[in-house]
């Protein structure tokens, strides 16, 4: 099992380094330069100071190779936006915010997904099946920015409820954190659904009914048990759509989270923070894919890496 | 077996007349149970009652986007074309009344510049399915020959192909997109490339795996012997067996297309003004101005919810009705 994880890791290296050099590369093609759009228009010779400071007058390999050397100790360079602070303590700064709101939403998935997706499938194929899958596919084709719209619409400005935005107090988490939710509450619900669905067909599943257990014990202690094991694989896809999301959602609550840099970022040309962003996010998106593979070695005994 | 005879006077792997084609009566088989295949999956689509509301759905979508004007008469002819289901032209501007709400006159109200949001709404249903559909398409005349490559040839190509796949699933789509949108700057065409080329992974990982699966069954094994050639195989019998999985990716492929436009144009690297996009209308006018004029983000939102329902309900739907699994199951 070391030996896997430790395969999977040094197999993550040259995708980095390519996806490096893509971003790298792709991000210094883009039109226009770090300063170009500040309030005040710089002067040419304070251009040119500025971009020799910030070695932005070397050719772009050399460019390159002293972004790279510095990310081998993890420096990542300083933002050309926030010159005071480093990439990496920007990025440590702004990201706890993100999480803990991604943490809500997540947690609120899960505990309405899978019973949603439960009950969908203890009732396969009759109004309440129904009912549920298209709730579950209204928070699937619903992009974030429409439902953060709608919910502020209706729960902030009509029922007035809610504050409409701002990270301060507990109040201002409600709606950021449902609108956030819906999206992997509905990835969450249609897995259960179907995972449930396998599990009720299954042989043991039968055996239990056969051997006279009530419908409650049959669904804990045999449908759940063996249906939720495959629910940990959704956290795979679940977590760069969370990330995708959290641009959209931090921007249109205002909170100050790590996703509005993203958009910010590349407006500015400042490149370390995209290039820093993209490797960050590409990195926790591979380990979430690896610690799911590897959960899932232990609560399903059937399956081996070699 | 005639078209067994006819290749075995021949030497083997030789070139088979097109005359065969008619007369092989293995090919008239396969044909006719693909046939079959279709007809059973088109009657249990028609049964989806889910289905068939997306089906609704995406008509009524659609003839608001052909028909949103007459520009399929006026184009050949030379002529402006002039709206048909659309009140006005996307960017006519009234100079009446800015910001007017809901009402009989204007059905979604106008916009902050005086124009008819419900003929807006309208044209930005065609650039969000040309955009969905398209870069699809694009999607697919990438993914498939590549997929392909993989899965036919295997070994040194299909790693190098595969460690290409994982670099590029491991970037979130979305950013790299907004990249190229950065890059390449706001546009029509522009967009359609991006999600293009961003979304063909998918794809190439199932006609990969497709490919895989089938290079090694019997059928395969005696079309080769019969002496057809490798594009013959790939086109007559792999294509046509990887074709169900392909649909139903295509089909779902297209709400997160028409997804990824209104992502980008909201965050203003999408559609360029005066062009509508449900994604740059909520973006521009309609989060800035939501607390009171809540007509300008409303409408645009809920289109693009319903166009991604409808959508994806068919797709959920043809594969309900194409997976094999389920003719088992149920």
């Amino acid at each position: 099992m070391t030996r896997y994880i430790l395969f999977r890791l040094l197999g993550l290296i040259p995708v980095l380094f390519v996806i490096s050099l893509i971003t790298f590369f792709l991000m210094h093609e883009v039109p226009g330069g770090p300063w170009k759009y500040g309030q005040r228009p710089f002067s040419d010779e304070q251009l040119a100071a500025l971009k020799a400071r910030y070695g932005l007058d070397k050719p772009l390999w050399e460019q390159y190779t002293t972004w790279l050397s510095g990310v081998i100790v993890f420096d990542f360079g300083k933002s050309f936006k926030h010159p005071d602070e480093k990439v990496i303590d920007l990025i440590a700064r702004t990201w706890p915010t993100t999480i803990h709101l991604g943490l809500m939403a997540l947690a609120v998935a899960f505990i309405i997904g899978i019973p949603l997706g439960v009950i969908a499938a203890l009732n396969q194929n009759t109004w309440v099946d129904y009912l549920a899958t298209l709730l579950s596919i209204l928070g699937f084709v619903t992009p974030h920015f429409v439902l953060g719209i709608l919910f502020i619409l209706i729960f902030a400005l009509v029922l007035k409820w809610v504050p409409t935005g701002g990270w301060d107090e507990p109040r201002q988490w409600i709606l950021p954190t449902l609108a956030y939710s819906l999206a992997p509450m509905a990835t969450v619900a249609r897995y259960t659904r179907s995972s449930v669905v396998e599990v009720i067909r299954s042989d043991y599943v039968r055996t239990a009914r056969a051997k006279g257990l009530g419908e409650r014990v049959v669904v804990s202690r045999h449908v759940m048990k063996n249906a939720l094991i495959p629910m940990i694989t959704v956290f795979g896809p679940l977590i760069p759509d969370l990330i995708t999301g959290s641009i959209f959602i931090e921007s249109i609550f205002r909170v100050p989270g790590l996703g509005k840099f993203w958009v910010t970022s590349t407006f500015d040309r400042d490149y370390p923070m995209i290039i820093g962003l993209t490797l960050m996010w590409t990195l926790l998106i591979a380990l979430t894919y690896l610690i799911t593979d590897v959960l899932y070695v232990y609560v399903d005994p059937r399956v081996r890496y070699s | 077996m005639i078209a067994g005879e006819s290749s075995t006077e021949k030497q083997p792997g030789a070139h088979i007349e097109p005359v065969n084609e008619n007369l092989d009566p293995v090919t008239a088989r396969v044909l006719r149970q693909q046939r079959g295949l279709y007809r059973d999956a088109a009657r249990r689509f028609a049964k989806n009652k889910l289905a068939i509301v997306g089906l609704i759905l995406v008509v009524v979508l659609t003839t608001l986007a052909v028909f949103a004007d007459n520009w399929f008469i006026a184009l050949p002819l030379g002529q402006e074309p002039r709206p048909l289901i659309a009140k006005t032209p996307y960017d006519k501007v009234f100079y009446g009344p800015a910001g007017a709400f809901p009402g009989l006159e204007y059905w979604m109200g106008t916009d902050l510049t005086g124009r008819d949001l419900f003929s807006r709404v309208v044209f930005g249903a065609r650039v969000s399915l040309t955009i969905g559909i398209l870069s699809q398409l694009i999607a697919l005349t990438i993914g498939i020959p590549l997929g392909g490559l993989a899965g036919w040839r295997g070994g040194k190509t299909d790693f190098w192909i595969m460690r290409m796949i994982d670099v590029m699933s491991a970037i979130p789509t979305l950013l790299f997109a907004y990249l190229i949108m950065a890059r390449l700057g706001a546009g029509f065409w522009n967009v359609m490339l991006a999600i293009g080329i961003t979304s063909w992974i998918g794809v190439a990982r199932l006609t990969r795996a497709q490919f895989l699966a089938l290079r090694e069954k019997e059928f395969i094994e005696a079309s080769r012997m019969t002496g057809a050639g490798t594009l013959r195989i790939i086109r007559m019998h792999l294509l046509p067996n990887a074709l169900a999985p392909i649909i139903i990716s295509l089909t779902l492929g297209i709400p997160s297309a028409i997804f990824a436009e209104a992502s980008l144009s909201f965050l203003g690297v999408g559609i360029n003004p005066p062009m509508p996009s449900w994604g740059q209308m909520i973006g521009r006018d309609g989060v800035t101005n939501m607390t009171y004029y809540w007509h300008l983000a409303f409408f645009p939102a809920a289109m693009i919810a319903l166009t991604m329902l409808g959508f994806t309900l068919i797709g959920d739907g043809l594969r309900d009705a194409l997976d094999p699994q389920m003719l088992k199951g149920k």
